[in-house]
């Protein structure tokens, strides 16, 4: 039960992190909260449908690579979309008070779902897993005694750790990873050392949404159905994973997601699951309550 | 060594200000200011608190909209072009405040001055040129910046702001807030990148020690130059004297 619940919460949790990042990063660089980003994740969510529909029709759904295919295509798409909305929606109020682009971020989310909801239908849609694998991976797997791990779940938790671990890479090691940072602690001075800020923040936006559309097409494959209104609960979830573990800070992210994806996973399995969107806020609530700015959140550094 | 080829001369003047206008939304803080600096010199900018010689070194950085005037460097008018491309054309600021970027090594501040490198191997040889240049950032190249000294960070600043091996370099108030034998080392090294064939602009509140480093000044008073001239006769001026040296 306690090993189960373990494998359970970190696949959720992986799932919260690689959505919380998205928020984090935007607001490390631009200290505005990009209400949209949970829009991109559900748009992630019906990108990998499409996809699927796609290999199906090549016949190529079978393939080894095909999961992984499946992402990548809702990752490419999902950032040109949320590079496209920065320059849209928040790009043109970079000058203009600090809740202006909250209220755009609103529009987007607004435009986002109405934008889904009239093409794909305002009713669940499958997401048709089975045509990926040819035994149903969400029923075996790798049993650790009496708990199971199937193999959706070490595809889920596998690809997400290895995102994160590339994004570390990207922000510690490049060019332009090193020129985010610098942005997010010193806008002036980056510009100063002849960083162009609107590629950092595009790139920031673009790298999000990728991140955030993987998320949406592991959660399409983890519960095999989607409809227009996930980014609702699972943005705002995220976002309180993101200010849990420190907003601003990418590995905080990742620590906030985990947590509150074990939270949620051991709450349900102890406690009651009736209650599954409440732990959320009730992590929120202790975590701020003993550390303000979060577990990882320093109030001077960020990113 | 230090330096990259300045542009080709044209007219004397490496950099002009003429008839420069700019401020912060409706307030007006420079009110159509000139300035020359030529190839190969110090020149100093002094002036009261808020006078507004850091909004000069912005708009010329390109930081701030010029809203009248223009600004020409190398013979070629820069006036709105954005940031980047001025650092690019070999124009660098080492800011008021340091401005180091806390959470990044020192070794990593010093690759942010040299981010438009974009060769890796030019970047790391320079890093070790700094180095060389300053063994106790040497020292601490792991460490972040935030927890250097004062006097350190400028140091790391002055580094940073070499590795894009400018021409010409404006340093807004280098010595400010330093210790006098750390503040002997700032104007020692003001000389020495000069001697390395650079072009510098020096907004200093110590108007005794910078001008008698420049070879010329500019006194700026609540956004208009009211007087100019060599170090010398700066230093010898009355209203210099009267309102700058406490003579
Ligand atoms: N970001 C800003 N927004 C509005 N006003 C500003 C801003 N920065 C500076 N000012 C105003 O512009 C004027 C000139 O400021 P500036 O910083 O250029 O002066 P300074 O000569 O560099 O002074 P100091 O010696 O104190 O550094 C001041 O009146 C200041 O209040
Ligand atoms: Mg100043």
């Amino acid at each position: 039960m306690f090993l189960q619940q373990l494998i359970n919460g970190l696949t959720v949790g992986a799932i919260y992190s690689l959505i919380a990042l998205g928020y984090t990063m935007v607001y490390g660089i631009l200290e505005f909260i990009n209400f949209a980003h949970g829009e991109v994740y559900m748009l992630g969510a019906y990108l990998g449908i499409i996809a699927l529909g796609l290999l199906t029709q090549w016949g190529a759904a079978g393939w080894a690579l095909a999961p992984l295919l499946v992402i990548l295509f809702a990752m490419v798409w999902a950032a040109a979309w949320g590079g496209t909305i920065e320059r849209v929606a928040y790009r043109p109020l970079r000058a203009a008070p600090r809740l202006s682009p909250l209220i755009s971020a609103l529009g987007v989310s607004i435009v986002l779902q109405n934008f889904v909801m009239l093409t794909q239908g305002a009713r669940d849609q499958v997401f048709r897993r089975e045509l990926l694998f040819s035994s149903d991976f969400n029923a075996c797997g790798l049993s650790l005694g009496a708990c199971t791990v199937s193999y959706t779940q070490l595809l889920i938790i596998g690809t997400a750790l290895a995102l994160m671990a590339g994004l570390t890479l990207f922000v510690d090691r490049t060019r332009m990873g090193r020129a985010m940072r610098a942005t997010a602690q010193d806008q002036r001075m980056a510009r100063l050392c002849g960083v162009d800020v609107d590629t950092v923040i595009r790139t920031t936006f673009v790298i999000g949404s990728a991140l955030g559309a993987a998320a949406g097409v592991m959660v399409a494959l983890y519960y095999g159905v989607v409809n227009f209104y996930i980014g609702y609960v699972a943005g705002l979830k995220a976002f309180i994973a993101a200010v849990a573990g420190g907003i601003g800070s990418i590995p905080g992210a990742m620590l906030g997601g985990l947590l509150l994806g074990l939270a949620e996973s051991f709450g349900a399995g102890y406690l009651s699951s009736q209650y599954k969107d409440v732990y959320a806020f009730v992590i929120l609530i202790v975590v701020l309550l003993v550390r303000p700015q979060g577990i990882l959140g320093n109030k001077r550094d960020k990113v | 060594m230090l330096s990259r080829a300045a542009p080709a001369a044209g007219p004397a003047a490496l950099l002009s200000l003429r008839g420069l206008r700019c401020g912060y939304g409706q307030l007006e803080v420079l009110h159509g200011i000139s300035l020359e600096v030529r190839r190969g010199e110090i020149v100093a900018l002094l002036g009261a608190n808020g006078a507004g010689k850091t909004t000069a070194i912005a708009a010329i950085s390109g930081l701030l909209p010029a809203t009248a005037g223009a600004i020409s460097y190398g013979g070629r008018d820069i006036t709105g072009l954005p940031p980047d491309r001025i650092v690019a054309l070999g124009v660098v600021q080492v800011p008021e405040g340091r401005r180091i970027f806390p959470g990044l090594t020192v070794r990593e501040n010093l690759e942010m001055g040299a981010y438009l490198t974009e060769n890796r191997r030019a970047r790391a040889a320079g890093i070790e040129r700094a180095f060389a240049m300053f063994p106790r950032l040497a020292e601490r190249r792991d460490q972040p910046g935030g927890t250097l000294s004062g006097g350190e960070q400028q140091m790391l600043a002055i580094a940073r702001g070499l590795m894009s091996q400018p021409a010409l370099m404006l340093l807004d108030e280098p010595s400010l807030g330093l210790a006098p034998i750390v503040v002997d080392a700032v104007f020692d090294l003001i000389r020495e990148i000069r001697a390395g064939g650079i072009t510098v602009v020096l907004v200093e509140q110590n108007a005794q020690r910078s001008l008698e480093i420049a070879d010329r000044g500019y006194l700026l008073e609540t956004g208009a130059m009211v007087l100019e001239g060599t170090g010398a006769a700066l230093l010898a001026h009355q209203r210099v004297r009267a309102s700058y040296l406490g003579a």
